[in-house]
């Protein structure tokens, strides 16, 4: 990979890379700097990394980055993973959506991001998560599941 | 095969199209068999797609580019700058060192040498070069003119074989130094003469090289003819100068004469009276 495609990685992929990691770790701080290392990484790897494949090292880097970064965080601060949304406004279902994403395990979460915000294929997605393409399916699988149930259950109470 | 552990994965398939007509038939036997995993499919729905936030992006590209030739260019820009400055400065100093400034006796070509010839004599010009290009300058000279008429000449290129004369100008000729007491001083190659201004004739002025002299057509000492020395000894003031240091011995050697001739006259020498006088 050249510098200019370097660069051209930064301006194609930051964005959905950024959006990624907050959606994720719900704090873009955190996000910025898991993207700063990321690329950072990539730079260092700029000769090994073919500029075809440069997009899924980028998640992959910044999904393990930050996979390290909450099992720190939570052995240092005893944070739990998971965060329960208290919010009470549904505006849209996307909102709906976003708090249900909140309630599911780190995985499925990834997997599910990974599949609707950037498209990749669940082979691609297996690649990035470390996980074969049957274990994807089903993490999105029971993903889409919860979803429904967590929309359902709110359609109830309100 | 389809288990319990991956019929998660076969019904994703199954509600995304993705499964071959022998791997449908199959399912349907394991669900058949298991009909628990029947009500999953129902609780599945495909529509529900996260949508990304555009709205959310990454600010602070630029930080993470890498300009290493930007920089690199820039920095190549900067220092050929400074390099380009310290040679010209460089250039300046060794060229004052080295390059003396020219001067008449440097410039070799292109002379201009004017004369105004009053007399049929062969003209008086003299360059302001060295000696063996004076020499050979004199040597390469036409006859200007042999008439009465104000005659101007240019000589160009002394190292032409032939030199090229063409008329130009009026000969402007004025004293190059004013002293005190009405006299005036003239310079002839490096030569200096000098005379009473009111002695002054213009148009008898010759003036060689920006220099100065009088052209003395009276001169005839035939000691004198030597060409290279006719600016000079054409020199009214210089033949003037001579004149008087000539008269001068003359008036000094008669008056020693006098004297002389005085004492034998007057004296009577006797070698044991000086011996006393002496004494």
């Amino acid at each position: 990979m050249t510098e200019k495609e370097y660069n051209l990685c930064i301006n194609n992929y930051s964005d959905s890379a950024f959006r990624f990691l907050v959606k994720n770790i719900k704090d873009s701080d955190t996000a910025k700097d898991i993207l700063q290392e990321t690329f950072t990484k990539l730079w260092e790897k700029k000769e090994d990394v073919e500029f075809g494949k440069a997009k899924s090292y980028i998640f992959t880097s910044a999904y393990h980055t930050m996979i390290n970064n909450i099992k720190y965080n939570s052995l240092k601060f005893n944070i739990p993973q998971t965060q329960t949304i208290t919010s009470n406004s549904y505006n849209d279902i996307n909102e709906v959506l976003n708090e249900a994403l909140e309630q599911l395990p780190q995985i499925q979460k990834a997997s599910i991001l990974l599949r609707d915000y950037e498209g990749y294929s669940y082979n691609e997605i297996g690649d990035i998560l470390n996980l074969s393409q049957e274990q994807v399916k089903i993490n999105i699988f029971r993903a889409r599941v919860k979803l429904k149930e967590y929309i359902v259950t709110i359609d109830n109470v309100l | 095969m389809i288990t319990k552990e991956n019929i998660e994965a076969y019904l994703l398939d199954l509600l995304e199209g993705n499964l071959s007509s022998e791997e449908i038939k199959d399912l349907e036997a394991f669900l058949k068999e298991n009909p628990r995993y029947k009500e999953m499919i129902s609780l599945y729905d495909s529509s529900l797609v996260l949508m990304a936030d555009k709205k959310v992006k990454f600010e602070d590209k630029e930080s993470l580019k890498r300009n290493n030739k930007t920089k690199a260019f820039y920095s190549y820009i900067k220092y050929s700058f400074v390099a380009v400055a310290a040679c010209f400065i460089l250039f300046i100093f060794v060229s004052k060192l080295f390059i003396k400034p020219l001067d008449n006796t440097t410039i070799k070509t292109y002379d201009k040498v004017m004369v105004q010839n009053t007399s049929n004599s062969s003209s008086s010009i003299l360059s302001s070069q060295s000696k063996a290009d004076k020499e050979n300058t004199v040597k390469k000279q036409k006859p200007i003119s042999k008439n009465n008429t104000k005659t101007l000449a240019k000589v160009e290129k002394p190292q032409e074989k032939e030199i090229p004369l063409e008329l130009k100008e009026e000969v402007k000729s004025e004293p190059k130094i004013l002293l005190s007491n009405n006299m005036v001083v003239y310079e002839v190659d490096n030569l200096i003469a000098y005379t009473q201004e009111e002695e002054l004739n213009e148009k008898e002025i010759i003036e060689v090289d920006n220099l100065v002299a009088y052209n003395d057509t009276q001169t005839t000492n035939p000691l004198l003819s030597n060409s290279l020395l006719s600016p000079l000894i054409n020199n009214k003031y210089v033949y003037q100068l001579r004149h008087n240091l000539e008269s001068t011995i003359e008036k000094t050697q008669n008056r020693v004469n006098y004297a002389l001739s005085f004492i034998q006259d007057n004296i009577k020498y006797n070698p044991f009276e000086f011996t006393i006088a002496k004494k």
